[in-house]
This record gives structure tokens, sequence and C-alpha cells, in this order.
């Protein structure tokens, strides 16, 4: 069953079952968990915070976890909202998730698009011959793809951080299976025969000693201000 | 040239941000709130965006289920006036009113006799307002307070 009124209502609204299942369920702590999940989401989407330490700015985890409150309060898809299909998510939290999993991939998409960078003016150029000289591409001079830059950069840092672990054995085989491709801890517990608690407890020993790496590359990390 | 498309290096650090932030769903809330502290979440403002949902979800469910109930009594007094076509019918519908609120008392017979004395159209508009009436009746019964 979903949870909005049946069509012919004045626009898709909530029906007074869900609006009273969504009042008992969404407590404090609720919010808390849903905001900690978008956190998490963020981070872990936003790649370029392995290198930066933080998530981009003006983008923060409340927005997210209070946008898919949002959207599942209007439920109609016209207006932004999301409907909640009980049927498919009898748990009111892992709809959200979903939620905030699709608004974190569109986000990271947007801010990605934004990272490519367009021809400036030059000094002294005017408004008009700048977009006269963006009109006409054979003008522009050959400028090196952006995603080769970044390509050079994560390949120097990766190495880099990979010397920086020498001395943890679990840490270099765990970035070892980065780069075959296997990423969920599961996985690697899998693949490495260890427990799942040890790598958990590896990712947290990862996380800490990436903020000594920051600071001791911070010369070559062009990502550092991104 | 190296191919912008191959991005081995890149790729494994996009890896790396999914294994080192992988969700992890089964933490107290105790747990949870000394992290959400650590990263500065506001959690009074996503607390305030969802009242203030709420509230606007609440008025738009009034409006729906308000709006149902008016295309539902529409509806039914549109079949009654179908019904009511012809003047033995609704005569007929009268009476059956009739017994129903004086059952077999003899002031069912005086009623009758007044009813009996109104025009087709006077009774038609009598039965449409004790239906619409019964409706409203039935319906707040069904409602809960809010």
């Amino acid at each position: 069953m979903v949870a909005c009124m049946p069509p012919g209502s004045p626009e898709l609204a909530l029906s007074p079952e869900a609006l009273a299942i969504i009042e008992s369920t969404v407590t404090k702590e609720f919010v808390e968990n849903l905001a900690y999940y978008a956190f998490q989401k963020l981070s872990q989407k936003w790649w370029r915070g392995v290198w930066n330490g933080k998530i981009p700015g003006g983008v923060q985890a409340e927005d997210v976890a209070a946008s898919a409150l949002e959207a599942l309060m209007t439920a109609d898809p016209t207006k932004g909202g999301r409907e909640w299909n009980r049927e498919r998510y009898p748990d009111l939290m892992d709809f959200l998730r979903s939620v905030v999993d699709s608004k974190v991939n569109h986000l990271v998409e947007r801010l990605e698009n934004r990272m490519e960078q367009e021809p400036a003016p030059k000094q002294d150029e005017t408004i008009s011959d700048f977009i006269d000289r963006k009109r006409d591409h054979r003008s522009l001079p050959e400028e090196p793809n952006p995603r080769t830059n970044e390509e050079a950069a994560n390949d120097n840092l990766f190495l880099a951080l990979l010397d920086e672990v020498k001395d943890d054995a679990l840490l270099t085989r765990i970035l070892e299976c980065q780069l075959d491709g296997i990423y969920k801890r599961a996985d690697i517990a899998t693949k490495l025969g260890v427990e799942p608690i040890q790598i958990t407890q590896a990712a947290k020993r990862l996380d800490r000693r990436l903020v000594k790496f920051r600071e001791k590359h911070s010369h070559m990390n062009p990502f550092k201000d991104s | 040239m190296p191919d912008p498309e191959n991005t081995p290096a890149t790729d494994a650090v996009k890896l790396l941000a999914e294994f080192l932030y992988e969700p992890e769903l089964n933490l107290s809330a105790d747990e949870i709130r000394v992290r959400l502290k650590e990263a500065h979440v506001d959690i009074a403002q996503v607390e305030k965006r969802f009242r203030a949902a709420l509230a606007q979800a609440r008025g738009r469910s009034a409006l729906a289920t308000a709006q149902q109930r008016r295309e539902a009594f529409l509806s039914k007094i549109s079949d009654l006036k179908k019904q009511l076509a012809t003047s033995s019918e609704v005569r007929e519908h009268v009476r059956q009113l009739v017994e129903k609120l004086f059952g077999q008392e003899a002031t069912a017979a005086v009623a009758w006799r007044n009813f009996e004395k109104a025009t087709d159209d006077d009774l038609r508009s009598m039965i449409e307002d004790m239906t619409l009436l019964e409706e409203l009746e039935k319906d707040d019964q069904s409602t809960p307070t809010t």
C-alpha cells in the first residue's frame, strides 16, 4: 500500500494513516540517525575529501537530511516530493536512506560538473572579446584535460599514501585492494582472510593517519582547497 | 597523450573514499550523537524543517480528505435526483422515511397526511436535505477529532 491519498485529491497528499506513522516514527533519535547517514554518504561520495579532509563548502549533511524529510512530506513527485511506497519500503528509515542516496549522488554529480573549468577572460580582455574568442574554438589554446591533471595528482598522492603506511601491513593490503577494485569492508575482510572488525578498525586507523598525511603532503596536493 | 577516460588512480581514490566512509548502520544512539557533535552537524535545523513540512502535509491531507467527502456527497445527491425522477417515487420515498422515523405509531399517519399536501419539488428538496444531513452525521461519527 502506498502512503498517499488516492487520485482525485487536490494534489498528491499523504494519507492520514501515513501521517500518523511518520509522526510517531520520526523522533529526535531518528533524525540524528538519518543526519549521520547523510554525513557518511556525503563523505563517501565526495572522493576529493580523502585528500582535503572535508566535504565541499556549502554542502551540509543537515541540508541533505532535512531535504529528504521534506521530500517525504511533500510526496508529490511533480513538486519535488518522493512518494513513500510502504510495500517496497516497510521501514521508513530504509526509504529515507534511499532518498538521501539519490540526493547525494545528484549533488556530487553537479559539483563534479562545476569543477570542469571553463576558459577565463585574459587580463585586459573585454567580455565581448572573450565571448567571441570562446565562440571560435580554433583561437583557444590547447589546455590539458582537467581529468588528466587530476589523474596525475591522484597517482602521486596514492603512491605517497602507500609509502606512508608501509609500516602497517594490513593498511597496505587494504590500499592494494582499492587498486584491484575491491572496496566494501566485508569483501576486503573475505579477500584478506581477516575478521570484519579488524577491517573496521583499520579504516579508522587510516582515517586518522590521513590527517597527518595531508599536512605532510600539502605541497603536492592540488585538492586541498577544493 | 594520456587517455582522459583511463583513470585508474582516480578510480582507486574513489573506492578509497567508499571504503573509509562506508556507512555504519548499527551504531548506538550515543555513538551517533558524539560523531554528529564532532562533525558539527546541526540537528535542531533538521528538526525545525521537518516540523514545518509536517504542518504543511497535515494541511494538504485535510484538504484532500475534505474534497473527497464533498465529491462523495455530490455523487450521492446526483444518484438520489435520478432515483426521484417521477412523482410517485418521491411520495413513496417520503412514506418510507416517515415509517422509518415514526414506525407504526399513530403519529405516522398524521405526518404522512401533512406531507401529502406538499408539492413534488418541495418533497424532493426535503429528501435531498435529509439525506445530506444523514451523511454529515455519519461522517462526523466516523471522523476522529483532532
